[in-house]
């Protein structure tokens, strides 16, 4: 198998440098000329990744001007294999957010339609991809490429945690900080992994998993989430209809009913576990040995002056909760006992993967919000649902099932940890039923 | 949840936190602990915390000499520094 999808780097290039969706850091001139399996193809970089010729800023004032003087290994592995950078996108600010409305260049709004939103944190990623780029480089830690996939139609991809090296990935929440990307197939995107998976001795929990030749196959059972009166009524008759397609096909699918519960703890226990997280992570940008410092009359106020300036609003609202959570008397109530319920999240789902091959749901209840409406509209668990693939681990792909208001939506893919090679098999099937409806052409 | 709590827990983590956040976090305190509440009635006894997801790393790697960075690429990332060190304020008066 090769890239179907490879990009055209003079068309990118044109597009990005004419980019007025405050999306673009930097284009890039040249065509990368080694040879390997990703020769000619284009792909962006999202603004996270450590980069020897180039400053890395996270999209955040602090870090304006900083140069890590080193390759993020996933980065490394797509040059050596013949990979064209033709641009470094912008994100949510230290990819702290979920709208694409954080960055330090603006707000990104969506390609399809400019008044909704893209999505985030990877949302320079996802407001960029054309046919002319192959795939975008960014890191999902709560869905931020999954959901952004959803809301611009494309396909988004998590690995198992540890399956890609995260060194050179600034970190966000260690323990659920995932690189993942965007493509326009499941095969482009089981193109990448085949470059990015690997063990690296600079990454100690990354692992090694193998992906062996993979083709496409045909789920035995099929476990879906009962979850339609949570669902636009759009989307939940598209889903209902996917359902009873795979059942003519003679897969099994098996319904499961909703445990509320856990399942509106998603939220919370992702807020206080990577906010919690992230103070701690980011209490290295002081201004002392790299970014911008601002000086105060000692250490103190120096550092003080260097992060209130440094960090945007929605920065000091995680961390401030961040720290609220980790405050000595919400250290057991809180955060202790969000790491209980995660086991608890990570059971229940593990269950549902082991007694079948694969667990699907709708992406999201509804297409990209207007940003008139953002902070505004009820929300339900489905809103958050991604992130339990950030909790448990376990892979996740999320590819295009229709559109409503000439909107894309997608439907979601999982299967148990360390089981990708099953989930990209059985992806690549579901792939092609549903383009064989004829919806996505 | 008062301003004055808000301010006092940031200033710990060494920020002085925007104005804007804070009125954002007041307005919005009842929603947060709504969503607190939401994991108070789950029934956790006996069960194991999950702090990650690989095994935790329990060994040291033996002390042997890797690449590293120029030391004068990374002092220019410093906003102050001369040919060895980073320059801060002292520290100690």
């Amino acid at each position: 198998m090769m890239i179907i999808n490879k990009g055209n780097f003079e068309k990118a290039r044109t597009e990005l440098l004419n980019d007025t969706n405050n999306a673009v850091i930097q284009v890039f001139e040249n065509k990368n000329n080694k040879i390997g399996r990703l020769s000619d193809t284009i792909f962006t970089l999202k603004d996270v990744f450590a980069t020897e010729e180039w400053a890395t800023t996270s999209s955040s004032n602090i870090l304006i001007g900083f140069k890590p003087y080193y390759n993020a290994t996933a980065f490394k592995k797509l040059i050596d294999e013949g990979a064209t950078v033709v641009a470094k996108v912008f994100c949510d600010e230290l990819a702290m957010a979920g709208t694409g409305t954080y960055s330090r260049s603006g707000v990104i709004t969506n390609p399809l339609d400019s008044k909704r939103l893209v999505g985030g944190s990877s949302s320079g990623s996802a407001a960029t991809l054309t046919k002319n780029i192959s795939f975008a480089l960014g890191s999902d830690t709560g869905d931020s490429v999954r959901l952004p996939a959803s809301f611009i139609g494309k396909v988004g991809f998590k690995p198992s945690y540890g399956a890609v090296s995260r060194w050179g990935l600034f970190a966000y929440a260690s323990s659920l900080d995932t690189v993942s990307w965007f493509t326009h197939n499941v095969n482009d995107a089981l193109e990448v992994a085949k470059v990015l998976y690997g063990i690296d001795e600079k990454d100690l929990t990354s692992i090694d998993l193998k992906l062996a030749d993979i083709s496409v196959e045909k789920p035995k059972i099929i476990a879906y989430l009962d979850c339609f009166e949570y669902l636009n009524k759009n989307i939940a008759n598209k889903y209902l209809e996917l359902i009873k397609k795979l059942e003519s096909k003679g897969i099994k699918v098996k319904k499961i009913s909703l445990n509320i519960d856990l399942l509106n703890a998603i939220k919370p226990v992702y807020d206080i576990i990577s906010f919690s997280e992230a103070s701690s992570n980011l209490s290295n940008l002081t201004g002392v040995h790299f970014g911008q410092r601002i000086e105060g009359e000692d250490w103190k106020e120096t550092f003080s002056k260097t992060r209130t300036k440094g960090f945007g609003f929605m920065v000091q609202r995680r961390l401030a909760l961040g720290s609220f959570y980790l405050e000595k008397d919400n250290q057991e109530k809180l955060f202790l006992r969000a790491q209980k319920i995660r086991r608890l999240i990570n059971d229940w789902f593990t269950n549902i993967h082991n007694e079948s091959d694969i667990l699907i749901y709708p992406s999201s209840p509804e297409i990209a919000p207007l940003l008139v409406d953002l902070g505004k509209t009820p929300q339900n668990f489905m809103n958050w649902i991604l992130a339990n693939s950030n909790l448990i681990g376990n892979p996740s792909i999320s590819l295009k099932l229709g559109e409503y208001e000439k909107m894309p939506f997608n439907i979601s893919i999982d299967s148990k940890i360390y089981n990708d090679e099953k989930l990209f098999s059985h992806s690549l099937y579901i792939e092609k039923m549903i383009n064989e409806g004829g919806e996505n052409d | 949840m008062t301003k004055e709590k808000f301010i006092l827990m940031t200033n710990k983590i060494l920020i002085n936190i925007d104005e804007k956040v804070l009125d954002s976090l007041q307005e919005e305190f009842y929603f947060i602990q709504e969503n607190m509440k939401r994991i108070e009635n789950i029934n956790i006894e006996g069960v194991e915390p999950m702090a990650r997801i690989s095994k935790p790393i329990t060994f040291l790697r033996e002390d042997i000499e890797g690449p590293s960075l120029d030391k004068k690429k990374l002092l220019s990332n410093a906003t102050y520094h001369d040919d060895d060190y980073v320059i801060m304020k002292r520290i100690l008066k």
